[in-house]
């Protein structure tokens, strides 16, 4: 896929955890397992959203496109 | 009240019931045909019409049984899967199996070819919904992988 999804680098950043983070914007554990592996086929703006204000980061540090 | 969840017992319990009746029914088919022969004013075919129905059979019982997997995996709540695009599309041809065994039954009695017919087009009518089932599939892959 084009889109990478750096979640793993900011969340090391954060330091914070799957579980916390999952449980903090409201998804499982599971999902933000699919998105961190780059298995999502798409991401709600209300997701990426409450990413964002949990990680304190823009939408482009988190999504990147590769060609 | 009817429900979902009763209608889908019904479906199971027909299909069952119906696998029943095809395996008991196996075990009349000479009697069966040996009686319409002799009812008939026409040549005699009950050897043919039992082969017939008899070759007829494996494709049905296939077919239930494949329609026994669908319903239960409808029941587990796995409905748009790959595995069901497969099974419609072996009951599809199960119908297509069987319609072509009536066609060219049709050469020795010419009725048959009108129930070959009405079995093929129902093996075309579960093709095409195995198409829309495929489709259905992909749509719930995306919705399942929308975080």
């Amino acid at each position: 896929m084009s889109i990478i999804v750096n979640l793993d680098v900011m969340m090391a950043k954060r330091k914070i955890s799957s579980n916390d983070l999952a449980e903090r914007i409201g998804i499982t554990p599971a999902n933000l397992s699919v998105l961190k592996t780059g298995k999502a086929k798409a991401i709600r703006f209300s997701t990426l959203e409450a990413l964002c204000r949990e990680l304190d980061c823009q939408p482009g540090d988190i999504l990147e496109y590769r060609s | 009240m009817w429900s979902k969840d009763k209608s889908l017992f019904l479906s199971k319990a027909l299909v069952k019931a119906l696998f029943a009746v095809l395996i008991i029914a196996a075990f009349f088919v000479p009697g069966v045909t040996q009686w319409y022969d002799s009812i008939s004013a026409k040549p005699p075919i009950w050897v043919e019409l039992s082969i017939v129905l008899y070759v007829s059979l494996i494709p049905a019982l296939i077919l239930m049984v494949s329609l026994d997997r669908l319903l239960a995996n409808i029941s587990k709540g796995e409905v748009f899967v790959g595995k069901n695009v497969k099974l419609l599309r072996i009951i599809s041809w199960c119908c297509f199996a069987a319609g072509f065994v009536y066609l060219v039954f049709g050469f020795v009695r010419y009725t048959a070819f009108l129930i070959g017919f009405v079995i093929a087009f129902m093996g075309i009518i579960l093709r095409v919904l195995k198409n829309v089932f495929a489709e259905a599939v992909s749509l719930q892959t995306e919705s399942d992988y929308t975080i």
